[in-house]
C-alpha cells in the first residue's frame, strides 16, 4: 500500500517549538495559581469603589424611573433539536423571537408568537405538530435567564409548572442561567441553555469544540454527558438505556414491595 | 494541572505528531506555534487517559480542531494571506512530492483520514472514534479522498 505521506517522514517540530510551548505551559500554570489573588483585591476594590459610587444608604433618595413595558426582560430558551430564544418583558410578554437552527427557523415561521403571553406563546408551540415530534424523540432543555432574580425565578416556577402539567413534553429540563453563562452563550451565538451543558461536558473533554457541541441535539448531549458523570445529568434526562434501566429497577422495588 | 516533567515528556513524545498535523492543515508556519501551545495548554489541564493510546487520539482530535479553529479565526480576522505554502519554513516546502501535494489539495475531513489511515495506521472504526463520526462516513471520505487524489495524480491507485 502506498502511503501518500511518506515524506512526512522528514519533518519534525523544532527543539525551538517544544521549549517556547513548555514555558507558555509553565508560565501559564505558574499565572494561575497567582490569580485568585490578584482577583480577589481587584474584586474586592471594585465592589469598595462601586458602593462608594451608588451610595446605597442613599437609594430611597433616588426618584423611582417606571419600567418600559417594552424592555426585555429575561430570555427564555428553548432546545430539543430546534433552538429557539424567547425575550420577553416583565410582564411574560413575548417581545421578539429567535432561531438558533434551521428546524427552529421552520417552527418560528409557522406560528406567531410576538406579544403572546408566555403560557399562551408554550400552548401554540407544544401545539405545533412538527414541534411536537421533536419533543416526543427528544429532550427539552428550558434555559431562563433574567438581570432580576425574582423575576428569573417567577419565570421558571411557571415555566416548571407548564411543563409538568403538559403531558407534550415528556422529557424536560428547566433551569435558571447565571450571567456568566448567559453572556458567554451570547458570544458564541450559541442559546444559554445548550451552551450550560455545552460547558459541562467540555469541562470533562475540553476536545470538543463549542461549535461541533452546538450542532447535538440536546438527547446527543446529554448523552455525551452521562458518560463522563451520569450524576450530573438531570432527573428524566438520561440515555433510553439508562432511562430504562431505572424504570426496570423501579418496577423491580415496586414489585418487591408487594411481596414484602 | 501536570508536572514539568509530565509536560516535558508529552512534549518530547508528541510534538513531531501534532507538527505533521499542523503541517496538512495550516498555511503559515507563524500559526503552529499558537496550535502547540493550545494543545499542550489543554493537555496539561486534561486529568487523565485510559493508556496511551488514549491519550494519542485524544491529542489528534484535539490538534485537529485547534487547526480549524485557527483557520476559522483566520477566516474571519480577513487577512489575506497565500495560497501557497512558501509561508511555511524553508525545507518544509523543498520536501514536497507531487503525492504530498495532491494530499494538500484534499478538502479537510480527506485529509485527515488520508493521514490517519495511511500514515498513523488506524482503522475505519478507530478514525470514526477519534473524529466523532460514524464509521460509514469515514469509509466515504476515505474512497472520495482516494478517488480525488486519483483523479489528482493522473489515474494512479493508492493501493
Amino acid at each position: 500500500m502506498t502511503n501518500p505521506l511518506k515524506d512526512l517522514d522528514q519533518l519534525h517540530a523544532s527543539e525551538e517549538t517544544k521549549e517556547k510551548t513548555l514555558q507558555y505551559v509553565l508560565s501559564k500554570q505558574r499565572h494561575k495559581k497567582t490569580l485568585p489573588i490578584w482577583q480577589g483585591a481587584l474584586v474586592c476594590a471594585i465592589s469598595v469603589l462601586l458602593v462608594m459610587l451608588w451610595q446605597p444608604w442613599k437609594v430611597d433618595d433616588l426618584p423611582t424611573k417606571p419600567t418600559s413595558p417594552a424592555a426585555i426582560a429575561s430570555t427564555i430558551t428553548l432546545d430539543v433539536n430546534p433552538s429557539m430564544e424567547l425575550s420577553v418583558d416583565a410582564q411574560h410578554r413575548i417581545l421578539q423571537t429567535k432561531a438558533y437552527n434551521k428546524d427552529a427557523k421552520q417552527i418560528l415561521a409557522s406560528i406567531d408568537l410576538k406579544n403572546k403571553e408566555l403560557d399562551e406563546a408554550l400552548t401554540l408551540l407544544f401545539a405545533n405538530a412538527t414541534y411536537q415530534k421533536y419533543l416526543a424523540n427528544g429532550i427539552l432543555e428550558v434555559g431562563i435567564y433574567a438581570d432580576d432574580a425574582a423575576l428569573q425565578k417567577s419565570l421558571e416556577e411557571e415555566i416548571g409548572a407548564y411543563l409538568k402539567s403538559n403531558a407534550t413534553a415528556k422529557r424536560y429540563h428547566c433551569a435558571s442561567i447565571d450571567s456568566k453563562t448567559h453572556e458567554a452563550a451570547k458570544t458564541h451565538h450559541t442559546s444559554q441553555g445548550k451552551y450550560r451543558v455545552i460547558e459541562q461536558i467540555r469541562s470533562y473533554d475540553a476536545a470538543y469544540t463549542i461549535e461541533e457541541l452546538s450542532n447535538y441535539s440536546m438527547k446527543k448531549l446529554y448523552a455525551l454527558l452521562e458518560q463522563y458523570d451520569d450524576s450530573a445529568v438531570p432527573e428524566g434526562c438520561h440515555s433510553e438505556r439508562a432511562h430504562e434501566s431505572n424504570q426496570e429497577t423501579h418496577h423491580q422495588n415496586r414489585h418487591h414491595g408487594n411481596h414484602d | 494541572m501536570r508536572s514539568e516533567e509530565e509536560m516535558r515528556t508529552a512534549i518530547h513524545r508528541y510534538a513531531d505528531m501534532i507538527r505533521k498535523i499542523c503541517f496538512i492543515h495550516m498555511k503559515q508556519e507563524s500559526d503552529v506555534d499558537d496550535v502547540f501551545q493550545s494543545v499542550f495548554l489543554k493537555y496539561a489541564k486534561q486529568s487523565s487517559f485510559h493508556d496511551d493510546e488514549h491519550e494519542k487520539a485524544w491529542l489528534i482530535r484535539v490538534t485537529i480542531n485547534e487547526c480549524h479553529d485557527t483557520l476559522t479565526t483566520w477566516f474571519r480576522r480577513k487577512v489575506i494571506l497565500s495560497d501557497e505554502l512558501e509561508s511555511y519554513a524553508p525545507g518544509v516546502t523543498s520536501m514536497h512530492s507531487t503525492m504530498l501535494d495532491a494530499v494538500l489539495h484534499l478538502k479537510p475531513n480527506y485529509r485527515n483520514v488520508i493521514y490517519l489511515y495511511y500514515y498513523e495506521g488506524y482503522k475505519i472504526r478507530e478514525i470514526a472514534d477519534i473524529l466523532q463520526k460514524k464509521e460509514n462516513t469515514i469509509h466515504t471520505w476515505l474512497k472520495r479522498a482516494k478517488d480525488d487524489l486519483k483523479i489528482m495524480l493522473g489515474g494512479d491507485d493508492l493501493d
